[in-house]
């Protein structure tokens, strides 16, 4: 809803009049400029702070409104505090009534005005805890100009009936409300009960990120945004960190590891260029177990090539010196091509950016040790490469001159380069230079000094103005570096589910949860929420709508769709080392009906949210909470496990309720309610219980409303022995006063200890916490899992063999299954079953 | 000490086929209603009808019809109350029937459907089903666990017997991080020597 626009009141004036004078000192920001940490600019008619020492390099654009992480946004300059108070309020310049003050704590959807610091900020998108003024242009909160202060607004307007239940379990009746005689639906505390409709009562506000409840038709005469556009900050502030921006993470401000500079090896005065085929090999792959080889080949003419005219000559699976056809097709002129081995995994599908060369009995193989590459066209050899300790000879003679290029490393994600600005091919190790970051398909920019020095998995040289990473300029899509930086390609099938469509307050809410911790989350969803590139709408160019499939999995029973597929059809290859991969889809059942909300990998890349057929809709405020909560803490999930999380964190012991994150199915659809120390925490657990007639709609903090809170475990909870449980010890992170956790459903507080297993595993012990948040895995690249997604979690045995691995290109899980015995074993067994009818 | 299930999967299977109970025409149960995930529905019983495997419940103007019922259920609906209940769950809806009420001799009778549960479900506060070492197993809830009665009978209460069968089990070909086992039941009180 937006605010009536009042005139600024005298007293307004005087404040901004007071402040202006102050602001006189402050010069304008200038670039090129060399900034000290604390000293004071003007920019656009706002007085910043510089956060850290650094210089405002030219063309790099860090001005004070873009680059919130150098620059704190204190107070309007004087030139805006002046303004007319008739302007519209947004545009920029205008002057509201300072109605409701910004909360740190407080959820804030599309719409929602508040005021900060004497301005007034209206909200694009789901939010929590970002400082208004701090997010840059394109950041969530829209400056609507200086407002004045009013008295009356101050106080958060009540039109939100929050579903806060009971602060701590009462003697309340047991089981069913069997003494209600009439049918009562439930949820009853949503918070659309008496909605002030929208005076246009459209019923889905999918496009938009607003949350207009349009559930009773009676139009009014101002149209209200939601009736939970302002939430109620909560009086206590959760256990998740403020979502202050920490300075500490500056971006390293010099460019120093802009790709053109170092490691080009010097051309010696070797002889033998190429012999003008036009073709050069241009990376080959580490691969340290030997059963996933690619290779990248690059046309180095001006023509395109006849794929059919190529062959490669290595050695294959068994040792033998073969030669691989690469089919039909042309390879642009500047083109390059990945040739990967073909091991007959499923998702193995030609692009024009991939071939797979072979059969399943017959591939290239080498491994990072050694090999010799021989690419040939029309049977000349075009280029050859040996490398390690490999002795195989080229067919023709001057096809290499001196001694091997080096071994690649042992390790994941790492290849053997032509760095992109060497032009020469001297046939010789000096045209080779070991990377740490493999670049398939893409230009090879990584420099051989590379360093990931926030441990994300990307190197730092691609996270700065001008640095690139296989020729995808990461900077520009928000990576920044010494901020650790998770990257998403997202999916979504075509379909009129509104629980497969991404939600964007869902994906906001997730990118405000790694915020909190320093760590950002990058949404690509192409073009749903911006026509073009807009790192703010999530549109980094890649996501999109695949093709609806009414089942879909990592491992998919017959008659389902792979995501692999999917992924090999859709995903840049360029992509592979760097992105994740998520398919919202409908269903992982093979009937598609409502099933599990979603499935990942365990430290890999690939992970599916599937909240089809589940209902969710956006018919109501209370639903469409729901359903934008359901999303977001199902993605959270599944992130969870690609960075290397289980359900019990360290462990796949699910349900305790001190595991106190997001991947505990106590809390993932439910959120993690206020704080741990809250009657919230323990309603997850009656909830799960059927105890005290809870429903999801009337937990507190639950899916159903605006303070729905997802993060993962900081390790902070003490463990909880179920065989002398405390009740007064809640979920072990600390006591509340008047609090108790009723575990047995006594209704009363049970000042001894006793035994019960609380996660209902069928046993008693302890029940751990975990750090999520220091020891999660952003590194995908470097694990098997993360090149050839082979690590399938088990959900009750740990996995400890090493999975054979397959190339990334692959990227198939490699699924342990167990297949069922035959029907005649299980004829017999139903025979003797007492459970016949 | 933290608890871990050990379980390999080829023994999971095995299991699990002891369990797949109504053998021909054992079949996931099928739900149909209009309440949302989340949503809980609790009144009298208003209808309640049993016809060739198919079950229809009426709660107010809410119905619910489940198939295939592979038991008829002995019900007078008068002075019952019913609980209608479509529960969130990671690994997916699950829905609940429960009919509660109280029989001439005055003992408390509970009738319950449930549909996509998983480990760990409560069918009263002191018995959990609970999936380990590749079967479904009766818990206590204090760490003792026992195989599922072979004649069905889960307790006893006076005359009155509660039944219990496991209409359809499911249990994932591969374990993946979010695919559980899953399985439908009923529960209900007879007088019957038998679970049948």
């Amino acid at each position: 809803m937006r605010k009536p626009i009042t005139p600024l009141r005298a007293s307004g004036l005087l404040l901004f009049s007071l402040i202006s004078g102050s602001l006189w000192a402050a010069s304008p920001w200038q670039e090129g400029r060399q900034y000290q940490a604390g000293e004071e600019v003007s920019y656009q008619g706002q007085v910043y702070r510089a956060r850290v020492a650094h210089e405002a390099i030219s063309g790099a654009n860090w001005n004070p409104q873009q680059a919130a992480s150098l620059w704190l946004a204190l107070k309007a300059s004087p030139a805006r505090a002046t303004s007319t108070p008739a302007a519209p309020a947004n545009n920029g310049a205008a002057a509201g009534s300072c109605t409701s003050v910004w909360s740190s704590s407080a959820t804030y959807v599309g719409g929602n005005q508040v005021s900060y610091n004497g301005r007034l900020y209206q909200a694009k998108w789901w939010t929590r805890g970002e400082i208004p003024g701090t997010t840059g242009q394109w950041g969530v909160w829209q400056d609507l100009g200086v407002c004045a202060a009013n008295p009356a607004a101050t106080s958060t307007p009540g039109n939100t009936p929050t579903p806060v239940i009971t602060s701590k379990p009462t003697a309340t009746p047991t089981l069913a409300p069997t003494a209600t005689p009439k049918p009562s639906s439930s949820p009853s505390t949503a918070p659309s009960a008496s909605p002030k409709p929208s005076a246009s009562p459209s019923t889905k506000p999918t496009a938009t990120p607003t949350v207009a409840p349009t559930a009773t038709p009676k139009p009014t005469a101002v149209p209200t945004v939601a009736p939970t556009a302002t939430p109620k900050p909560t009086a206590t502030p959760t256990v998740a960190p403020t979502a202050t921006p920490k300075p500490t993470a500056t971006p390293t401000a010099v460019p120093t590891a802009a790709p053109t500079a170092s490691p080009t090896p010097a051309p010696s005065a070797t002889p033998a260029p190429s012999s003008g085929l036009g073709l050069v090999i241009n990376e080959i792959a580490s691969d340290p177990y030997g059963s996933g080889s690619w290779l990248e080949i690059r046309n180095d003419s001006a023509a395109s090539i006849n794929l059919a005219e190529l062959s490669l000559r290595t050695r294959n699976n068994s040792g033998t010196l073969t030669t691989f056809a690469l089919g039909s097709g042309t390879l642009p002129a500047q083109g390059i091509l990945v040739l990967a081995a073909s091991t007959g995994a499923a998702g193995q599908v030609n692009t024009n950016q991939i071939r797979y060369l072979g059969s399943s009995s017959n591939y290239p193989r080498w491994s990072s040790a050694g090999g010799a590459l021989e690419l040939l066209r029309n049977g000349q050899i075009a280029d050859f490469v040996r490398f390690g300790s490999n002795n195989d000879a080229a067919s023709s003679a001057n096809s290499w001159n001196g001694s091997n290029a080096p071994a690649i490393s042992n390790q994941f994600g790492h290849a053997l380069v032509r760095y992109f600005t060497q032009s020469k091919n001297t046939r010789s190790s000096a045209d080779w230079t070991n990377v740490a970051f493999s670049t398939p398909a893409g230009r090879n920019d990584v420099p051989a000094n590379a360093n990931d020095d926030d441990g994300d998995g990307i190197p730092s040289s691609a996270k700065v103005a001008g640095g690139t990473y296989a020729g995808l300029d990461l900077y520009s899509m928000g990576a920044r570096a010494g901020r650790r930086t998770i990257l998403i390609q997202v999916d979504y099938m075509q379909s009129s589910d509104e629980g497969v469509k991404p939600q964007r307050e869902a994906l906001q809410a997730v990118v405000d949860a790694f915020a909190r911790r320093n760590i950002d989350v990058l949404f690509d969803t192409g073009n749903l929420y911006a026509a073009g590139f807009s790192p703010v709408n999530f549109n980094l160019g890649g996501g999109k709508a695949v093709p609806f499939a009414a089942c879909v999995d990592l491992s998919p029973p017959a008659g389902c769709s792979r995501l692999a597929d999917y992924k090999a059809d859709s995903m840049d290859l360029r992509r592979r080392q760097i992105f994740h991969y998520l398919l919202m889809a409908s269903s992982r059942n093979a009937d598609g009906s409502a099933g599990s909300s979603g499935v990942a990998e365990i430290n890999g890349n690939d992970l599916v949210v599937s909240l089809g057929k589940w209902g969710l809709n956006s018919s109501t405020a209370s639903n469409r909470y729901r359903l934008i909560n359901f999303q977001a803490g199902t993605i959270m999930h599944e992130l969870g496990h690609n960075l290397g999380l289980r359900h019990g964190g360290f462990e796949n012991t699910n349900d305790k309720p001190n595991y106190y994150s997001i991947m505990n199915y106590l809390y993932q659809l439910q959120g993690l309610g206020q704080s741990a120390t809250s009657a919230g925490a323990l309603q997850r657990y009656y909830l799960k219980r059927g105890y005290y007639s809870l429903n999801s709609c009337s937990i507190e903090g639950g899916p159903c409303g605006n303070t729905f809170r997802i993060d993962y475990s900081d390790g902070s909870g003490e463990r909880l022995n179920e065989s002398a449980l405390l009740e007064s010890a809640l979920i072990g992170r600390g006591s509340s006063a008047g609090l108790y956790a009723d575990w047995n459903n006594s209704r009363t507080q049970d000042g001894a200890s006793y035994a019960l297993d609380l996660n209902a595993d069928g046993s008693l012990g302890y029940l751990q916490d975990y750090d999520d948040w220091g020891n999660i895995n952003l590194r995908f690249a470097r694990t098997s899992s993360g090149n050839a997604g082979v690590a399938m979690l088990r959900s009750f045995s740990a996995v400890s063999e090493v999975p054979a691995s397959k190339a990334f290109m692959h990227d198939e899980f490699e699924a342990a299954e167990e297949h069922a015995p035959d029907a005649s074993f299980f004829a017999e067994l139903q025979q003797a079953s007492p459970y016949r009818p | 000490m933290t608890k871990s299930i050990n379980l390999t999967c080829a023994l999971a299977s095995l299991l699990a086929g002891a369990w797949l109970a109504s053998p021909a025409s054992a079949a996931p149960l099928q739900v149909h209603s209009t309440l949302q995930v989340g949503e809980q529905l609790s009144g009298p019983l208003r209808q309640f009808k049993q016809r060739q495997g198919r079950l229809q419940v009426q709660v107010d103007e809410q119905r619910m019809e489940v198939s295939p019922l592979p038991v008829r259920w002995a019900v007078a609906p008068q002075g019952l109350t019913a609980t209608l209940a479509r529960r969130a769950h990671p690994a997916g809806p699950q829905d609940w029937l429960t009919l509660e009420g109280q029989a001439r001799d005055g003992q408390p009778q509970r009738w319950l459907l449930g549909r996509n549960l998983t480990s760990g479900v409560a069918l009263n506060p002191q018995q959990q089903l609970v999936w380990r070492d590749g079967a479904l197993q009766l818990s206590d809830g204090q760490g003792g666990l026992q195989a599922l009665p072979a004649d069905g009978v889960i307790g006893r209460q006076g005359q009155w017997r509660q039944c219990l069968q496991i209409v359809d089990l499911r249990v994932p070909a591969a374990e993946t991080s979010d695919s559980e086992v899953t399985f439908d039941l009923l529960s209900w009180p007879t007088k019957q020597a038998r679970c049948r």
